[in-house]
């Protein structure tokens, strides 16, 4: 084994909270696997909320960055880093698109767009989609059986960036409609982070 | 606002749609509360789920590249480091395209679920991070290029300095393999409820805050914060504040140690 290979696997042995640590004595090669660990996942959420290549790379350098500079800014005490990771990006995605003209606001996509758009890159190697489409089954399977109405609202929530009221206007639907929708819709997303999951603890 | 009004907010402030007041509402509310903090925070880990659902697909590998040299920028590389940094930089374009665009997906997906697994055992990671803050405790203690400074009480400075039982003090270690920092600290006095012992690196301006803890019998083993690496330290003290710590001492040091 060469160095370089030795010291990768080091880095890749270790976990997100003592990767994070390593940022504070400002380890570069601690920064590297962070990024090569979640940078598709803020990638492809920032790409999927604002939608435009340019703006979602841009986006992906600047929430590293601010890892980097402000290693702080991560609380271990309120939970783990990739959930933290996956706030932090989203939130950032959703002020960048309300920051634009609303016009460039966009519809989620619908199911079938995303059936279209998603797995080009995961076709293309059929032994890693097994292990993957597994535990991803799982997470699709649970946001299948949330009826349309309710995965419509919160996907418009998470992804578009709305608000109850600012759903509840652009549906037609009242409010208490909007926010009845999304907690059913979230019970039901609730329930796929039980037992099954568990399960697939190696 | 109680818990069941709180609640019915949840699940819209993890998906990012409750109003302004809402949060707010919801963040003053789950300060204070465990019970609907705990319930935030499964919302919060199944909101993380939708950001599964959409199609993982891996970043230009010229972006990865960009990052490295922007954060690499007006950083000390370490010597041991700087010879494999240099020679893995060209190199990076190449092993995200080995490592493949399904690879770098499925092992979003592993090391993301691996993480909603161990949140749904929160107490055991709160014990695990409490075993590993001892672990570390030792470790400083241990490490063969522990230095040590003693921390004096800074109240009687005009006088000699009493070793009578009462007099607070403490021992400051520190290990730069390690790189963390530990106060073990005796004769602390008791403090009223609210109130806190905070402990601090001094720097050529602001001090900078580094953990606060309550001593049991007057001593304590305080691992210290990390401090962010641009600042250095020129001592280390410990004040009284109130419960959750200040931005800055409030008060005069309580026991201090300069770095020579």
């Amino acid at each position: 084994m060469t160095d370089v290979s030795q010291q990768e696997a080091f880095y890749k042995a270790l976990d997100d909270e003592e990767l994070m640590e390593r940022l504070f004595h400002r380890d570069l090669e601690a920064f590297r696997a962070l990024y090569e660990r979640y940078g598709s996942l803020v990638y492809s959420t920032c790409l999927r909320i604002v939608r435009d290549a340019q703006i979602a790379e841009d986006m992906v350098q600047e929430i590293f960055l601010r890892i980097w500079r402000k290693p702080e800014s991560y609380l271990p005490q309120r939970g783990r880093f990739v959930t933290w990771l996956t706030s932090v990006t989203r939130n950032r995605a959703v002020d960048e698109i309300r920051s634009r003209n609303r016009r460039f606001r966009h519809e989620t996509a619908s199911p079938e767009e995303q059936e279209r758009e998603v797995p080009a890159a995961e076709r293309m190697d059929p032994a890693l989609t097994a292990e993957l489409s597994d535990q991803r089954r799982l997470i699709l399977a649970a946001l299948e059986e949330i009826p349309r109405e309710q995965r419509e609202v919160i996907e418009l929530a998470y992804f578009g960036g709305f608000t109850q009221q600012e759903i509840s206007e652009r549906l037609s639907q009242p409010l208490g409609t909007v926010k009845t929708r999304i907690r059913l819709g979230m019970q039901k997303l609730r329930g796929a982070l039980t037992p099954e999951f568990k399960l697939e603890e190696r | 606002v109680n818990c069941e009004q709180i609640r019915e907010t949840l699940d819209a402030y993890a998906v990012g749609a409750a109003a302004p007041t809402e949060a707010k509402a919801v963040e003053e509310h789950v300060a204070g509360c465990i019970g609907c903090w705990d319930e935030l925070k499964k919302s919060q880990r199944a909101a993380g789920l939708l950001a599964l659902s959409s199609s993982i697909q891996p970043p230009p590998p010229r972006l990865g590249e960009r990052l490295m040299t922007a954060a690499g920028v007006g950083e000390r590389r370490r010597l041991s480091l700087s010879g494999l940094f240099s020679g893995r930089s060209a190199g990076w374009p190449a092993a995200a395209g080995a490592f493949g665009l399904a690879g770098a997906a499925a092992l979003v997906f592993a090391v993301f679920l691996q993480a909603q697994v161990d949140d749904l055992q929160q107490d055991r990671d709160l014990l695990r991070s409490e075993v590993t803050n001892q672990g570390s405790i030792i470790g400083v203690a241990t490490a063969s290029d522990v230095r040590t400074v003693s921390m004096v009480s800074t109240a009687s400075d005009t006088q000699p300095a009493a070793t009578g039982a009462s007099e607070p003090w403490g021992e400051y270690l520190w290990s730069r393999s390690h790189g963390k920092g530990v106060i073990f600290c005796h004769n602390l006095p008791d403090l009223p409820e609210g109130e806190v012992y905070q402990a601090w690196y001094a720097t050529e301006t602001e001090p900078v805050a580094a953990g606060t803890f309550t001593p049991e019998d007057g001593g304590c083993h305080h691992l210290m914060q990390p401090i962010v690496a641009d600042i250095s330290a020129t001592g280390v003290g410990l004040s009284r504040e109130k419960s959750g710590g200040s931005q800055r001492p409030t008060g005069r040091w309580l026991i201090f140690a300069p770095f020579d």
